[in-house]
């Protein structure tokens, strides 16, 4: 499985964007489900004000919230059916079916350039979410794809740059981050990570 | 205080504009607002950040509050102490600490900073025989014993504890919180302040074409020099020189304020330069804003350098000039456009409540703020990627808007997201 840097623009990007259509849908508590202790807290930052309760799995423990904000985590509970779930890299390993109404997640896409150098480790990408979408009674509806290339050949002039003069690479690495995110559909395939929004057909 | 330096009339309207500004970007927890900054930028978490945009107001309330005895700035400063004190995390850091960065904790220097402000309110509180003072001080007291058992590494404090990398500028504001915390809480903090002090002496070039200026160790081979942080750097040790002459330090603040005063032109302040790269090592971006933080650091050296009159009136002016009726500041020219544009990119415009504390800090330095200041709209040409557009702001909202009326960016003043969020393809 490709690893999740944390800390890259990427990443936090994704996160980003999740903890925007998160307050977007307005609710005030959720589940969460992460593939470990440390996405599950690198999305908790993005944690919207109107969220009062947050459900994770039982492995997921020692999450920090400060204390006096009193927001509850807890585990989810058997018999309850959340309105909003957030899978940050989950699907990535794993084949974890959707719950609630509405799915925000993201996932690394084979189809990139980084899913191609590791493609012995990562087998997900748009047609195979789409595939599960429909199959468990979503809809996808907005999606983004994050590190497309156009960003990607904007950072190899970037890279180039930096052997000639520093300011150069300073104006193609801003014009590099300019274009680190698009929904265009030729993007959406080849990008290297997909952030998504999932919706239960009625 | 250098309350007799300057004191012009459109100053202090000017700056009761920028008070103003500031409480329209509060929210319940705090002070909001997406980050435009040199090296990355922060424009969809929007929310809460406990970073050090709080130095700056903390401290400009306690400049104002010391100088008028207003129980109303101290109310200020204590409500924005709240906001830190409820914002710590249960492991000492705060809530989303990181500026540019964030969302995410464990931000540098903005954790210290944070703290530099609390530790001040706390001083100001102990002062008065104000019991409260002991919540924001032990606030300050929890975040700096994080921050001394993760980033000291025995010669001075790291930029991460991944990071061993040793930036002045980092060091410079820890040394500032320690020598507070040193003088509230009687503790000898002397061995980590002295080794942050030798992290800071050795970053500064000592001559040639941009002696005075203090290289960002962090930048590696491109070995950058910051004006603002170089700014910083001279802060810690002013403070330091009022505690203990030190003649190295005397000969760092010289040749500083030389740097700085280089870099000062009619409108803005320059980033900085680059070590090398001639003949582009002129940095292209200016900062408005953060300009404030070169005004504070000149006004205070007066004591130990001579800092020609005309030139601090000149930044003075600048500075408060730079305030929009809408009571905000840009934070930047050329920015995000890197020099390809006349028109300036929504970045450059975009006001950004850690930078613009540091102008509020620096002008509560010389006058109270005019107590009528009204905010108005602000309708400005900007651009995105190439595209020409409109950047609109009011009591509610900062918005980029396209020609055909479209919104490519809306954010409501307080909330942890933008509405609509359209600059990418």
């Amino acid at each position: 499985m490709m690893r999740a840097e944390l800390f890259t623009a990427g990443t936090r990007l994704a996160f980003d964007w999740l903890g925007m259509q998160t307050a977007r849908l307005g609710v005030g508590s959720l589940y969460l489900s992460a593939p470990d202790c440390a996405i599950a807290q690198a999305w908790l930052w993005r944690l919207p004000q109107t969220i009062k309760e947050v459900f994770v799995d039982e492995t997921a423990t020692g999450l920090l919230l400060p204390d006096q904000w009193r927001i509850t985590v807890q585990p989810l509970p058997p018999s309850h059916s959340p309105f909003l779930s957030i899978y940050p890299f989950t699907l990535d390993a794993t084949n974890t079916p959707f719950q609630g109404e509405h799915v925000l997640g993201c996932l690394h896409n084979r189809l990139s350039y980084r899913g191609l150098l590791h493609s012995r480790e990562s087998g997900r990408n748009l047609r195979w979410l789409r595939q599960k979408a429909q199959r468990e009674g979503y809809n996808l509806e907005t999606a983004i794809g994050i590190y497309p290339p156009a960003f990607v050949w904007r950072w190899a002039l970037t890279m180039l740059a930096a052997r000639i003069s520093p300011r150069l690479e300073d104006y193609w690495r801003q014009r590099a981050f300019e274009h680190l995110a698009s929904r265009q559909p030729f993007a959406l395939q080849f990008s290297s990570i997909l952030a998504f929004h999932a919706r239960r057909v009625v | 205080m250098p309350a007799e330096l300057f004191n012009h009339p459109q100053a202090t309207l000017a700056l009761g504009r920028l008070e103003a500004w500031l409480d329209t970007m509060r929210s319940s927890r705090g002070y909001t607002g997406p980050v435009a900054h040199w090296w990355d930028s922060c424009l969809i978490y929007c929310g809460v950040a406990l970073d050090w945009r709080y130095e700056g107001i903390l401290i400009g309330y306690l400049n104002l509050y010391r100088r008028s005895q207003n129980r109303r700035w101290l109310e200020k400063a204590c409500r924005a102490g709240d906001d830190l004190v409820h914002g710590q995390l249960p492991d000492g850091h705060y809530w989303n600490s990181s500026f540019e960065h964030n969302p995410q904790p464990g931000g540098t220097p903005h954790e210290a900073a944070a703290d530099i402000g609390l530790l001040e309110l706390a001083e100001t509180l102990k002062a008065e025989n104000d019991p409260a003072w002991r919540r924001y001080f032990e606030t300050a007291e929890r975040n700096l014993n994080r921050l001394l058992a993760v980033l000291w590494n025995g010669r001075g404090f790291q930029d991460q504890p991944d990071n061993p990398v040793l930036v002045a500028n980092k060091n410079a504001t820890l040394l500032e919180a320690l020598l507070l915390y040193q003088s509230l809480s009687g503790h000898d903090l002397s061995h980590y302040i002295h080794g942050a002090l030798r992290v800071i002496l050795s970053a500064q070039v000592r001559d040639g074409w941009r002696a005075g200026a203090t290289v960002h160790c962090g930048t590696f081979r491109r070995r950058i020099s910051f004006g603002i942080y170089t700014a910083r750097c001279m802060s810690a040790l002013i403070r330091l020189m009022t505690v203990e002459d030190n003649p190295a330090c005397r000969e760092f603040l010289a040749l500083a304020a030389g740097y700085l005063i280089r870099l000062i032109d009619e409108h803005s302040t320059l980033l900085g330069h680059y070590g090398y790269g001639w003949p582009w090592r002129q940095m292209p971006m200016r900062w408005v804003s953060p300009s404030g933080e070169l005004l504070r650091a000149l006004t205070l050296a007066r004591p130990w350098v001579d800092i020609p009159m005309s030139t601090l009136e000149r930044l003075y002016t600048l500075c408060w000039q730079a305030i929009r009726p809408s009571g905000s500041v840009a934070t930047a020219t050329n920015l995000a456009a890197r020099g390809t544009d006349s028109v300036p990119d929504f970045r450059d415009l975009l006001p950004v409540v850690g930078w613009c504390d540091k102008l509020f800090r620096a002008l509560s330095l010389f006058h109270d703020p005019a107590a009528t200041a009204s905010l108005m709209p602000l309708r400005l040409p900007c651009r995105w990627r190439g595209r020409r557009g409109w950047y609109v702001e009011d009591r509610e909202c900062i918005a980029l808007q396209e020609e055909s009326g479209e919104y490519r960016y809306l954010w409501r003043k307080g909330d942890d997201y933008p509405i609509i969020m359209n600059l990418w393809p």
